[in-house]
């Protein structure tokens, strides 16, 4: 039993539930992303401001950018575990990625409730 | 042409500083020999070459190391397999400790080994004749008893490479699921238990280097994702 | 009775004795020249600073290694690209003028297309690789020859995808 207090889940599988369960509502957000814009080719800003001023664009892209912090948390929590060996750049280096997804998140939060 | 250009990985640790290669030319006289039969040859030039070797019929899994980036056994590796340009290149196996020339410090993998419980565990009364299995749950076991532990998967996984003393690796793990499978052991679930942290099996990326180099054809890779279906159902 | 006799035979087995004495045996150490051979450690065999062959570029990586390291490359790329795609999602929705900004950038600016289709590129390639992972979990393309075709039509999907976004940008 290896224990580790910076896992992100409590264990093993709920990590790798996680990133599945996060990149397949990203995969599907990114599906709907590129087929909107393929299909919107002269797109304006009235369509655009359009689209999320829905309330269920708003909860899918929140939905997004949620599932975008915690799959990239999980895979970059993943390589600094197998790159940087000394701790406390890896604790510093784990440090800057939670900081950036969490200013993500707030600043995506603050966009979609500002249309 | 049957002189062989063979690159060979050499260091002592009384009396050099750092690795080194050095180069022998061997002259095969036209056969197509196994690369061991290459190392006697070379000992025979230069005697305080080292490497394991035993059985010379790929069963012991003392002779692995990478021929030419790949790791295998250097006893049942034909030369046509593995040379390029009339080069051969023979390196230690990666990310274990060297001890000298070809021949690792083992301890890593044999703790990993140990640490997964590689013996069957039943509490029930033993009967006065052998555990009876089906042919069915024996067939389980196919693909999985067979690991000789010559250390070439664990050996060629980066992620054993990075972590060798948290991640299982897959030899280990193959042995684990061999465990798991057998519908003799009782203890599926304390065997669980003990692999369900984020190092023991989900540093599996599914490189499948593993897969690419046993020299039994053994499949790692499908028995650490049977394993972590086995967690998964275990937790949802 | 026949439980006794069981576990009694079970004890003879030679293969655990053989475990077993095996690990009652003392660990013998080398000793240095003028030191007597001891079965209690006198020096012992230098580990710490035991070389590890580890040289990348003398080992084979086959096809599903390579792409499992660019999806772990694709994928830091997408991290440090999430920079760009906030400020464009930010500005693109702030006011029609913001919008006219992120357009133009799109549509002319070469920086800014290219970072675009670079990070298409590593999307179009992590997502392709993730979907890969996914048909693996669920049990395909485990074996060495499956595993070789799902690298083989990750790469030859992605390089299509990658090709589309360049048209598509430029």
């Amino acid at each position: 039993m290896v224990i580790n207090i910076m896992n992100p889940g409590r264990n093993g599988v709920a990590d790798w539930i996680i990133q599945r369960a996060s990149a397949v509502i990203l995969g599907l957000y990114t599906i709907f992303m590129v087929a909107y814009l393929l299909f919107h080719p002269d797109l304006d800003y009235t369509a655009w401001s359009g689209l999320f001023s829905h309330i269920w664009m708003k909860v899918f892209t929140l939905l997004a950018l949620v599932s975008v912090a915690a799959h990239a948390w999980v895979g970059l929590w993943i390589v600094a575990t197998d790159y940087i060996k000394p701790a406390a750049i890896r604790f510093g280096a784990l440090l800057f990625v939670i900081l950036a997804l969490f200013v993500f998140v707030v600043w995506g939060v603050q966009v979609i409730w500002g249309v | 042409m049957s002189t062989l250009q063979v690159s060979v990985y050499r260091y002592n640790p009384e009396s050099d500083d750092a690795p080194w290669m050095q180069d022998f030319e061997v002259d095969t006289q036209g056969r197509d020999l196994m690369v061991l039969n290459v190392l006697q040859i070379i000992k025979e030039q230069d005697s305080s070459l080292v490497y394991r070797a035993s059985c010379r019929e790929g069963v012991c899994g003392s002779d692995g190391m990478n021929m030419n980036g790949k790791n295998g056994l250097s006893c049942v590796t034909p030369l046509s397999e593995v040379v390029k340009d009339n080069r051969l290149v023979l390196r230690p196996l990666p990310g274990l400790p060297v001890i000298r020339d070809l021949i690792i410090d083992m301890s890593l993998f044999y703790k990993q080994y140990e640490r997964i419980q590689p013996y069957l565990q039943n509490d029930e009364r033993p009967p006065s004749i052998e555990r009876l299995q089906s042919p069915e749950d024996r067939d389980k076991l196919d693909g999985l008893y067979e690991c000789i532990l010559c250390a070439c998967c664990s050996t060629s996984c980066p992620s054993f490479w990075w972590n060798p003393d948290k991640f299982v690796g897959p030899a280990g793990l193959l042995q684990a699921y061999r465990f798991l499978a057998d519908s003799r052991d009782t203890h599926t679930q304390d065997r669980l238990s003990e692999l369900d942290d984020p190092f023991s099996v989900f540093r599996c990326r599914g490189i499948m280097n593993c897969v690419n180099v046993c020299p039994k054809g053994l499949n790692p890779t499908r028995a650490i994702g049977k394993i972590r279906e086995m967690l998964v159902r275990n937790t949802a | 009775m026949a439980a006794r006799r069981a576990i009694h035979r079970l004890s003879r087995r030679p293969d655990l004795m053989i475990i077993e004495s095996y690990q009652k045996l003392p660990v013998v150490y080398s000793c240095g020249p003028g030191e007597k051979s001891a079965v209690k450690s006198q020096r012992p065999l230098s580990t710490a600073k035991r070389p590890v062959n580890l040289d990348l570029s003398s080992i084979q990586f086959p096809l599903p290694a390579l792409v499992s390291i660019s999806h772990r490359v694709s994928g830091i790329l997408l991290f440090i690209g999430l920079i760009f795609l906030m400020w464009a999602f930010q500005v693109s929705l702030s006011s029609p003028a913001g919008f006219d900004t992120v357009r133009e950038a799109m549509a002319h600016g070469f920086l800014a297309r290219l970072v675009l289709w670079g990070l298409l590129s590593a999307l179009g390639f992590h997502f392709v690789a993730g979907v890969r992972h996914l048909i693996m979990d669920m049990g395909h393309g485990e074996t060495l020859e499956g595993g070789q075709l799902g690298a083989q039509l990750t790469i030859i999907i992605s390089a299509l995808l990658v090709v589309m976004a360049g048209v598509w940008v430029w």
